[in-house]
């Protein structure tokens, strides 16, 4: 088992390549969508290349900002919220 | 009535727990993979039909309904209960495996029950035997409570389900359980509905499942979660198909079950919101009713329970590992549990729909399925919990506890190997259904005509998850886990419950007052004149007789005292027992 311990940790000291490699993959995603085209399109928006990308960034900084904010608001309670009644 | 085609996979499951219960040397769990073995195998050997039907109190019992839509969900249950039984393996304790097997056993009646009488007994007998999955978590000081408000919850949706079939018995004068056009659906019919919705974990209906599954035993939550929410598909996939009801439903709970996963601190309680969100998938396209969008269900319910199993199996070793399933906890695991993590991976990555694995060919054909009904909100609904999928169980989940500032600091207990044996069939599985979608495909109700692995498919998930990735890499800070709980719906239950137990405490403990007075001022006089008499009689004749008795009242009593010790798990498992004792005689009896 030792050998997979030691790619894992190996590949967690380049983060820096990481960082690279995953923005040249958004990058060429974006590039693949102009010529990659839906066969058959739901709606307007879908034509348009990088709808998805938009799509999957906006969703996630919407969930995020609003999950957040409501945990931060008033759903977030102590561990022992319910031992206490 | 070919009954050679057809062994009920329930009785396979029910006979081994009959005879763990009274194998007690340890070496029992050699046999543990093979009722699910033997499942498969009878599932295989199974041609549609109908068999074991039985006459009982008057009415037509059918056991044996088999159809392709009842092969599929079998065949996965089959897998799931073989698997569950390996990662389970090294579990001394016995009740553990009885509780597991009658669960998966009632997991199988209901999905073979022609009619909504046995499936009401096996729905029953699932949510039994479930409960007892929660509170034989000993080490886990919640359980008991929780174990407690799981069964009271079920037991109101088994009412729902209860009092339904009774008034259709009433109207239509039969229990079959036949597919109901949404157009004529009726109160009963939607009485039914509501306790089908129960177990499917419908948004308000859920909270007991993040409740509960967290809380019970590490074998326990990997059975759990397969079987009472996709038996309550494989019903509302019977029975509801095309209800526009579902279809809404099931969305918002796609999302509703992202939305908790993502500002939740438990690992366990994070997968347990994940049920009801792919949960939600599957209620959408069965509610959508096209046989695309049904076929998507079947398919995403099959996929879903094999990665289902193994995220829980992941998230079972951590706890078992470390002794805490808290993210906020838990970091930097990737060194000392790297192959838990790969396992892990796989079912995080099937779950969010990536290409190659199984997510990927059934969440699709469900949003695809969506789209050409020209249900486009819906299918953006679906999307946009995709995103939520994989930005909490496929990024925030393994970064905080795989990876992550923090590092645990506690000791690792080292796994047993039979469940990285289990983990490694499931990551399998999760892999071939990806690369080999027609095993899955072939099996499903209705012919597929949809293919996951074109290039604007690829192209699409690709982009919508990377840029997930990007996302989760722009906020990482902000999603830093916080050993909070978060309200949900349970504190209405709570709410509720608590308003109940009063309402009925202020009568009772007012006649109760009232009736100590009269007892003391009426009935002990007359008791203590009585009393007088019998004594008299007492010294004269019946000592001897008596004192040859006392010593076997007091043998007696201890054994009833036991029984009635007011622990209701005990009256639980007892009354079970005897019902089950009932329903054996007039199954081997009456067919």
């Amino acid at each position: 088992m030792a050998f997979l311990r030691d790619i894992l940790i190996r590949a967690r000291e380049k983060s820096d390549w990481w960082k690279n490699f995953f923005f040249s993959v958004l990058a060429c995603l974006v590039i693949l969508n102009i010529f990659i085209r839906p066969h058959h399109p739901h709606f307007e928006a879908e034509n348009f290349p990088g709808f998805w990308a938009l799509f999957g960034l906006g969703c996630t900084v919407l969930l995020v900002k609003v999950a957040k904010g409501c945990a931060h608001t008033f759903l977030g309670k102590d561990e022992d919220f319910y031992e206490h009644d | 009535m070919n009954t050679i085609n057809f062994i009920h996979p329930a009785f396979i499951f029910i006979i081994f727990a009959g005879i763990l219960a009274v194998w007690k040397h340890e070496s029992f769990k050699y046999i543990l993979p093979l009722p699910g073995i033997l499942a498969i195998l009878a599932v295989l050997a199974m041609k549609p039909g109908t068999y074991d039907v039985i006459h009982y109190l008057g009415f037509k019992l059918t056991l044996g309904r088999v159809d392709a839509l009842s092969i599929v969900f079998a065949h996965v249950f089959a897998i799931q209960a073989i698997i569950g039984f390996i990662y389970a393996f090294h579990v001394k304790e016995r009740a553990q495996h009885i509780a597991a097997a009658l669960y998966v056993a009632g997991a199988f009646g209901s999905t073979f029950a022609g009619d909504y009488f046995t499936l009401f007994i096996f729905w029953e007998l699932m949510a039994v035997a479930s409960v007892f999955l929660i509170w034989l978590n000993k080490t886990n000081t919640k359980a008991t409570n929780a174990g407690f408000r799981y069964f009271i919850f079920h037991t109101l949706g088994g009412l729902f389900l209860l009092g339904g079939l009774l008034l259709r018995y009433k109207t239509v004068g039969n229990f079959d359980f036949v597919p109901i056009s949404p157009a004529r659906a009726t109160i009963y019919d939607y009485l039914i509905l509501i306790g089908f919705a129960v177990n499917a974990a419908v948004v308000p209906l859920h909270a007991w499942l993040p409740d509960a599954y967290p809380e019970a035993t590490i074998t326990g939550a990997v059975f759990m979660s397969a079987f009472t929410t996709k038996t309550a598909v494989y019903v509302l996939a019977r029975g509801f198909a095309g209800f526009e009801v579902l279809a809404i439903a099931g969305t918002i709970m796609a999302i509703y079950g992202v939305f908790y996963a993502t500002i939740e601190n438990n690992a366990r309680r994070i997968l347990a919101y994940h049920i009801v969100s792919q949960v939600g998938y599957m209620v959408a396209g069965i509610g959508i009713g096209t046989s695309m969008t049904l076929n998507g269900a079947c398919a995403h319910a099959y996929a879903h329970i094999l990665y289902k199993g193994l995220l829980f199996m992941g998230a079972g070793s951590l706890l078992y590992a470390t002794g805490t399933a808290k993210l906020s906890e838990l970091g930097g695991l990737v060194s000392k549990l790297p192959w838990v993590l790969v396992f892990y991976m796989v079912g995080a990555v099937s779950i969010s729909g990536f290409p190659l694995f199984s997510g990927f060919v059934s969440k699709t054909m469900v949003i695809a399925g969506a789209a050409e009904a020209h249900r486009t909100i819906l299918a953006l609904g679906l999307e946009l919990a995709a995103v939520g999928t994989f930005l909490s169980v496929g990024i925030k989940l393994p970064y905080f506890a795989f990876y992550g500032k923090k590092e645990f600091k506690g000791d690792i207990k080292p796994l047993p190997k039979n469940m990285y044996v289990a983990m490694f069939i499931a990551s399998f599985l999760c892999f071939f259904i990806g690369v080999y979608p027609h095993f899955l495909y072939h099996l499903l109700p209705f012919e597929v005509e949809y293919t996951p692995y074109t290039p604007w498919h690829l192209e699409q998930s690709l982009l919508l998850l990377s840029f997930t990735g990007l996302g989760f890499y722009l906020l990482r800070k902000k999603l830093t886990p916080e050993a909070k709980i978060n309200l949900d719906f349970d504190y209405f239950y709570r709410l509720i419950g608590n308003w109940f137990l009063k309402l009925c405490k202020t009568p009772i403990e007012k006649i109760d007052n009232w009736w100590s007075e009269v007892y003391e001022r009426a009935g002990l006089r007359g008791l203590m004149g009585l009393a007088r008499g019998a004594a008299l009689f007492d010294w004269e004749d019946i000592d001897r007789a008596v004192d040859g008795f006392a010593y076997n009242f007091v043998h007696c009593g201890g054994s009833i005292s036991k029984v009635q010790k007011g622990d209701v798990r005990i009256y639980v498992g007892i009354s079970v027992a005897i019902a089950f004792v009932i329903f054996a005689l007039v199954y081997f009896f009456r067919i």
